[in-house]
Order: C-alpha cells, then sequence, then structure tokens
C-alpha cells in the first residue's frame, strides 16, 4: 500500500469532514423542523394603542395559530419613521394622529423602489383628553369640571405632563390648557398653571384669532409642582404612587387604568369634531426640530386614529386579516371592552388604495370627492 | 404596568446547526493546516512585549465623522483616530422606550462626551447641548442632563427608582464588546452609570453626526437718541416686550409669510421714551409731536444701514416693530439682536442687526396748540353769590397762565387744573375776578369748602388748607390727556388723602362761614 504524503492525508481529512459535517446538517435540520414556522405579523402601534391591542394580538394568535404577532409601542411619528427612516420594517402601522400617514408616508419612496410607503390610510377610532387623578390627590374630594384649572394652579398641587417633544399627549395638553382659556373666558390660565415653571418658560402669543405655545426645545421643568415623563406609560406610576396628583390621558388610558378622571368640556378635549375651529385657535410650535421628517406646527384638532399596512410590509395578507380582526371581528369587541370604541364604518381617503379584503369595512372620508 | 423586556433583535436569528457545524469545519481544516506544515502551534509564535488584551480592545473603532460645534462657533470634525487617544469608559446602561419596553442593560465602551466637547472649548451652565444623527433626529439636553441628572427606571421591574450615583452621558462604540449594529452605529450616545440602571430611549441617539454646544443668551444694548436719550440693553428690552396685562400692549406680533412669528416692542412705544422728556407712562408717547410731523424715526443697523419712517407713520402703529424673538427665540445671527418688521412694512425697511433708534427733529415746525378733548361738564360754584362753569369758561380760565398749574402725584403722574382757591374766590364774596377775588379776611377766618361728587359724595376742606395754595387743583388734565377715571373734574393736590380727592365733581360750596 503506498504510503500517503502529509498534503494527501490533510485533503482525505478534510473531504471526509466536509462530507460528514453536511450529513449533520441535514439530519440537525430535519430534527430541528417538526413544524412549518409561523408566519409573523409586525405592528407598531402608538403607545396609547397598546395595552387594547396587546389583547387583541393574543385573541388574534388563539384564533389564526399560524400566525404570531408581534406588538411594539412608541410614539407616533417614531411608529412610522421605523419603516420609512430606520429601516425597520413592519406589517401594520398605527397611530394616534391619522394625518401623520399621508404627511410621513404618500411621498416618501420605498427602498426598493415601485412607489411610495404607501398611499392610504384607515381613521378607526377616536379619542380625548381627560384630567386623571386618584382619591389620594390633593383637593380631590372637591375638584370638578368647573373649577379644575383653579385645583391645578394650586401651589401645593403636582401634574405631571407627558413630555411634547416626545409625546402626541404632552403636546395636547398644552392645547388643552390654551383652549381653557378660551372657554372659561379665563387669560391666565397657561401662566398660572405651566408659564414660570419652566426654564425657559413656556411662551405664548396671540397671533390673529389664535394662540400660538412656543415648546423651548430644553423643555425643563424648574419647581417640584410639575413632573416631565416621556409618555403615559411612565406618569400612570407617579399618579399611582401619589408621587403627583393630576395628569391629562386620553379618556381610554384612564378607564384601561382605572384612574379617576374629569370629563372636560367639549370645547377643549380635542374629543368632538363639531369644535375643531375652536380647536384650531390653540397652536403649538415647538422650538427644536426633534425630527426632519414632520414640520414643528401642531394645530389644535379632533384626535383620531389611523392605520395602514406599508408597501415594503413583510406579511401583507396577515396585517390585512389582523385588520380585519380589527376593525369587524373579535378585536373590535376587545377595544370597545377597553373604552376605545371601532368606528363602524371606518374612514379612508382612498378606497382604491385599501386592500381589497377591507373596503367593505370602511367608507370614503366625507369630503374628499 | 405592563412592562415588555426584551433585548434588541441585533443579531438576527441564530441557526445553532449551522453554527455547529461551522465550528466543527474551522476545526477540522485548522488541524489539517497544522498537520501539513508539520508545526507544532507554539513552534512559530514570535516573541512580543505586547500585553494579551481583551476582546473589544482588539477591535477597532469603526470609521466615522462627527462636526463638534463650540459654544463660540469653533467646529472640529471627529473620527475613529480622536477617540482611540481618548480615555476609554466601559460601563452599563439600558433604555426604556417611550411605550415602556425595555431594551438592556448592556455594556458599552466608549469615550465620555464631556471629554470630546473639551475639544471645542467645553460647556459651562449656560449651555446646553444638541445632539443630531445622521437622519436629523435630534434631542437637545439640558446642563442638568448632561451633568447625568435623568430621570431612572429599574432594569428589572421598569419602575421610577433615582440613581444614587450620576449618570454619565457617553458615545459609544461597543456594545457588548462587538461594534454596534448597523442603524445604531457607528457611534451612540448613551446614558450609562455604575448601577445599570435604564433612562429615558430618546436620549439614546444612534448614528450621532453633530454635537452643538447652544450659546449661552448674548447680551446687547439698544441705543435710543432723541429729547431724551437711553441705552437699553436686552434685559429691559425683554422686559419691555414680555410686559403683561398693559395698555396699549408693549408686545408687537408680526407673521411673515413663511408663517415665522416675530415679537417685540411697537417701534411707537420706544420712540415714546425719547420723543420728550416724559419716557414711561401712559402719555410718554407725544401725539402732537407725532402729528405736527416733528421729527421723522431713523432705525439704523450696526453697519450703518438706516431706514427713516414719518413720525405720522410710526404713531401707534402695532404694525411696525423691533423685533427681539422669531418663533420666541432669539433671532438667528442674520437678523441679531433686533429686526425691524411688521405687516406694514416693505421688506426692504426691515432692518437687521439694529442698534439705534433715532429721532430727527424739524426744527422749522410749529407745533400747534391741541386741546385735550375733554368731555363736557358744568361745575356749580356756591357761596355768597352762585356761578355755574360749564366747559367753555373753565378751560379759559386755564388759559390764563396765572390759573393753569400743575401736581406731580407720588408716582410721577402730572394733574392739571385751576386751584381751588381761585374758584372759590370767585364766589366768597361779590368780588369775582381779579387780584384781589379771593377773599383772605374770610379765608382767615375759617370755613369749610365742600366738594360733592355727581352721585352726592362729598368731602370737605378747610380754608386755611386751600387759602392759596396752588397745589391743591380742579384737575381736568392726567398726564395731558382727560382723567382717565373719576372725570372730566377731580379734587387733587398735595396732602389730601385719596379719600379727599373727591372725583366726578359737580359742586364747590362754601358750607359754613363765621
Amino acid at each position: 500500500m503506498t504510503q500517503m504524503n502529509r498534503p494527501q492525508v490533510a485533503a482525505v481529512i478534510i473531504i471526509v469532514a466536509v462530507t460528514a459535517a453536511g450529513v449533520a446538517y441535514f439530519l440537525l435540520n430535519e430534527a430541528s423542523e417538526p413544524e412549518a414556522e409561523p408566519q409573523k405579523l409586525k405592528i407598531f402601534c402608538a403607545g396609547s394603542l397598546l395595552y387594547p391591542l396587546n389583547k387583541v394580538a393574543d385573541a388574534f394568535m388563539d384564533d389564526h395559530p399560524g400566525i404570531e404577532v408581534e406588538v411594539e409601542g412608541h410614539g407616533s411619528i417614531q411608529v412610522i419613521r421605523h419603516p420609512t427612516e430606520l429601516d425597520d420594517p413592519a406589517d401594520l402601522l398605527m397611530v394616534a394622529d391619522y394625518s401623520l400617514i399621508p404627511v410621513m408616508m404618500y411621498g416618501a419612496p420605498l427602498p426598493e423602489g415601485g412607489g411610495n410607503f404607501t398611499d392610504w390610510y384607515i381613521r378607526f377610532a377616536g379619542n380625548k383628553l381627560v384630567l386623571a387623578y386618584t382619591d389620594q390627590s390633593m383637593y380631590s374630594d372637591e375638584v370638578n369640571a368647573t373649577n379644575w384649572y383653579n385645583v391645578l394652579a394650586k401651589e401645593d398641587v403636582k401634574i405631571a405632563l407627558a413630555n411634547p417633544i416626545i409625546d402626541a399627549l404632552g403636546y395636547r395638553g398644552l392645547l388643552v390648557l390654551q383652549l381653557a382659556e378660551y372657554h372659561y373666558g379665563e387669560p391666565m390660565i397657561f401662566d398660572e398653571i405651566l408659564g414660570p415653571r419652566f426654564d425657559p418658560e413656556i411662551e405664548t402669543v396671540e397671533v390673529g384669532s389664535r394662540t400660538v405655545i412656543f415648546v423651548p426645545e430644553e423643555f425643563n421643568p424648574v419647581e417640584d409642582k410639575v413632573a416631565v415623563r416621556a409618555s403615559s406609560i411612565q406618569i400612570v406610576p407617579l399618579l399611582e404612587s401619589g408621587a403627583v396628583d393630576y395628569t391629562f390621558l386620553y379618556l381610554s388610558n384612564a378607564e384601561q387604568y382605572g384612574v379617576k378622571y374629569i370629563e372636560l368640556p367639549d370645547e377643549i378635549d380635542l374629543g368632538s369634531p363639531e369644535m375643531d375651529g375652536l380647536y384650531a385657535r390653540a397652536q403649538v410650535r415647538f422650538q427644536h426640530a426633534r425630527f426632519q421628517s414632520i414640520g414643528l406646527d401642531r394645530r389644535g384638532a379632533t384626535i383620531y386614529y389611523g392605520l395602514t399596512i406599508p408597501g415594503n410590509a413583510a406579511n401583507p395578507e396577515a396585517a390585512a386579516e389582523f385588520t380585519r380582526y380589527l376593525l369587524d371581528g373579535r378585536g373590535r369587541e376587545i377595544f370597545e371592552e377597553n373604552s376605545h370604541p371601532i368606528y363602524q364604518p371606518s374612514y379612508t381617503d382612498n378606497p382604491e388604495g385599501v386592500p381589497e379584503a377591507l373596503r367593505s369595512l370602511v367608507i370614503q372620508e366625507p369630503g374628499d370627492g | 404596568m405592563h412592562i415588555k423586556i426584551e433585548r434588541e433583535n441585533r443579531r438576527g436569528s441564530t441557526n445553532y446547526s449551522t453554527i455547529i457545524v461551522v465550528v466543527v469545519l474551522i476545526l477540522v481544516v485548522a488541524g489539517a493546516y497544522v498537520y501539513t506544515r508539520g508545526l507544532s502551534p507554539t513552534e512559530e509564535i514570535p516573541e512580543t512585549s505586547e500585553p494579551q488584551t481583551s476582546e473589544s480592545e482588539e477591535l477597532e473603532i469603526p470609521e466615522f465623522e462627527i462636526t463638534i460645534v463650540g459654544a463660540d462657533g469653533h467646529q472640529v470634525v471627529i473620527g475613529a483616530k480622536d477617540l482611540a487617544e481618548m480615555t476609554v469608559v466601559e460601563e452599563v446602561g439600558g433604555l426604556m422606550t417611550s411605550a415602556g419596553s425595555i431594551n438592556g442593560p448592556y455594556t458599552y465602551t466608549g469615550v465620555l462626551l464631556t471629554d470630546v466637547l473639551d475639544l471645542v472649548g467645553g460647556i459651562t451652565e449656560e449651555n446646553s447641548l444638541r445632539i443630531t444623527a445622521s437622519d436629523g433626529y435630534s434631542m437637545v439636553f439640558t446642563w442638568e442632563e448632561f451633568s447625568g441628572n435623568f430621570v431612572t427606571f429599574s432594569a428589572a421591574t421598569g419602575d421610577e427608582v433615582e440613581a444614587t450615583k450620576p449618570l454619565t452621558p457617553v458615545l459609544a462604540y461597543f456594545e457588548d464588546g462587538e461594534p454596534l449594529i448597523r442603524g445604531h452605529g457607528p457611534i451612540r450616545l448613551v446614558i450609562l452609570g455604575e448601577e445599570g440602571l435604564i433612562s429615558e430611549g430618546h436620549f439614546w441617539i444612534k448614528q450621532v453626526a453633530e454635537i452643538e454646544v447652544i450659546p449661552a443668551i448674548r447680551e446687547y444694548t439698544l441705543k435710543l437718541t432723541g429729547e431724551a436719550s437711553e441705552v437699553m440693553d436686552r434685559a429691559t428690552f425683554e422686559s419691555g416686550a414680555n410686559c403683561p396685562d398693559t395698555t396699549p400692549n408693549h408686545r408687537g406680533v408680526y407673521e411673515d409669510d413663511d408663517g415665522g412669528i416675530w415679537t417685540g416692542i411697537p417701534l411707537w412705544l420706544l420712540v415714546g421714551r425719547i420723543d420728550d422728556n416724559v419716557t414711561h407712562t401712559a402719555n410718554a408717547y407725544n401725539r402732537v409731536l407725532a402729528d405736527a410731523g416733528a421729527y421723522t424715526v431713523q432705525v439704523i443697523a450696526g453697519d450703518g444701514y438706516t431706514v427713516e419712517l414719518n413720525s405720522s407713520f410710526v404713531k401707534l402703529n402695532q404694525n411696525i416693530l423691533l423685533a427681539n424673538e422669531l418663533d420666541g427665540q432669539a433671532l438667528p445671527d442674520k437678523y441679531w439682536p433686533l429686526r425691524l418688521v411688521g405687516s406694514d412694512l416693505p421688506k426692504d425697511q426691515m432692518v437687521r442687526n439694529v442698534a439705534e433708534v433715532k429721532l430727527v427733529f424739524n426744527e422749522n415746525v410749529t407745533l400747534p396748540v391741541v386741546e385735550p378733548d375733554v368731555p363736557d361738564f358744568e361745575l356749580t360754584l356756591v357761596g355768597a353769590t352762585t356761578e355755574v362753569m360749564d366747559k367753555t369758561l373753565f378751560l379759559s380760565g386755564v388759559s390764563c397762565s396765572d390759573h393753569y398749574k400743575e401736581w406731580t402725584d407720588a408716582s410721577g403722574n402730572v394733574w392739571k387744573g385751576i386751584p381751588v382757591w381761585l374758584l372759590v374766590g370767585r364766589v366768597d364774596d361779590g368780588n369775582t375776578h381779579g387780584a384781589d377775588a379771593f377773599n383772605r379776611t374770610l379765608a382767615e377766618a375759617g370755613y369749610q369748602v365742600s366738594f360733592v361728587a355727581g352721585d352726592g359724595f362729598h368731602k370737605e376742606l378747610d380754608s386755611a388748607l386751600i387759602a392759596e395754595n396752588d397745589n391743591i387743583l380742579v384737575a381736568y388734565l392726567y398726564n395731558g390727556e382727560p382723567l382717565p377715571e373719576k372725570g372730566p373734574l377731580r379734587v387733587v393736590g398735595e396732602g389730601l388723602t385719596s379719600g379727599q380727592m373727591v372725583g366726578m365733581l359737580e359742586r364747590i360750596e362754601i358750607v359754613s362761614s363765621p
């Protein structure tokens, strides 16, 4: 038998190893794939939707065993930025301000070409702001729908605000305080509650028939009276623990968290479409552009939630099925049970663009042709 | 609270079978290689004095460019080489998204933000910091935040907890010893500390591209030159512009074609400080001078560029203002510190970098005598005789310079009218007018003079107090204008209480004579 030299021995070793590895790979994969991978449905949503949406996702997965739903909450602008600017695609986007969808997505081209991220939205729900508190809040036994702003102005009352730079709930809280000045005919409500409590101060300027609130780029409270947190998720524990006495919340969240609340007049709660003309009298202007893709102004307007399926969704059929489940199935019931009713029908600006499976659930926006 | 604790999907899905196969292959091929070379693993390892290093130290900092802008505008661009020369920091931190999800904590490697800022002169309490990502996302850090005061949360529970040790902003290039994933790196601003606490996610800035030290408030002065002159500093200007609840409104507002909101002080109010010697009362602005065209208003930029406006154009015009803020912030450098703006001005008259407002008086202008528009009234004088003075008769008395007197109250307001003793002298005896009309003998004997308002309210003064006293008047002007309240006539003067200063005066009566 001929003796092999060292290179020959090495070659044999490599051939044997590669063959063995191939067999092992085949066997291992056979063993680890007993069943088909479930479809993944990735949903980015506004933080104020997380509570009911997690419940809907659980119910949906029970009813659709082949689909695994992943829900991730963000501020509404971030919800849209993830697929459009941060290269983080999702199958379904749900935001607390439906108007962000056309502003941020209709003109944004898909990276892989073939059009823009979307050309339609479904406006599926509303909400309104309330003043939340607990039994242990200062003056909880006397605060009511007519004196709440006097209570907030008291020196020994602590309030929490969502950061308006981060969260729509935050700038909507500022709008409510400004609208209260108009509604109650009390021109110092905003200043007495917030004005001097920040450095730099939050300045308001009357421009014609509206008032503009300038939100400084440093939203920096200088007294203990006001606590600022990123969103309601961080604020509610402060309220529950008694660290603060009052905060503005969405009605749906106040109900979901089980805190007490005062319903504000329609003229200021941002929940009544017929009051849109009044809401527009208050405007927030940011002095700092956190995002380049969205302007600096937020005008008072009725709160509407919107959704869309981005053009680069990996699983658009599952997204449409989930949406159908939400608008007209068990999801709708879950939202109702959690104090966040879904419109029936919902509205769209572009019925032709909406996936066919959803068209029967939506009607054209009023006034959109 | 529902807290979702998750690790970011940093490495993609892991296929363990693939890893096993690859490891086996590597070992086999390496063994074969060694075998073919006939070397033992230690035979040819060169001697070296280099110390053993950790895995993260062996990795190179990824290439990048970040622009650093100092408070004075000085810029430097730094890269991997610059960071490699700085002290390495390795600490722990994580973030909470606004929806409550927690990412981390992880161990990050990087350099202190403060070390990087030292390259452009550092940062003080007067500054704040703006950090911008390559996609335009940016956040501003206050001095307090820069110094480590952040809201913090427990990594385990998500509950808000107070940090016992300050947190530190770090420019990180490694996470758990590996370069940051695409989308997060090459450099990420992270908030770290010894306790491994979680901080708010919006401060964690991916793909850092620019770091700017925001300048502190810049001081300036505005020179005002006219009949009076002053140099107004920034604080005075701002307090004037923000003076609340004033009539007229001290704040002027102009919205430009792009929606920019300019705020400042209407020019006519600044003119009012220097058009005469009344600098700051309700009547500081001299309408007579303005109407007469007694001056023109020059608005002068720092470089000498000048716009000249007619006094009548500026008069009481809320649509011409000297703006110190645009959208609530100090003006951009292009316009700083002040810009003349307003809906009544064409663009070429909107002077930027304004340094002076100057009134140029026209000495040839003859000022008209304009009587203030005093409402009609009747004043009844009752004594030995009775006389009813209407406005015309009263003002004709005022026009006699001997009868026209002023009294200035403690607040600097100027009251004008006729001394009470001259009016009493018209009815205290039969002599109504002349040097001896006031009967001094009667006054010395003593009597009471009753001042009766239209609503019946009355107060009495002793004749001794009013006798030949030019400082107790029946006033009809207040700072050159009709009385704003309790008019058209009011008794005022030195030594009187506010209760004795009877307003809405309709009757003066000698009520007791000796």
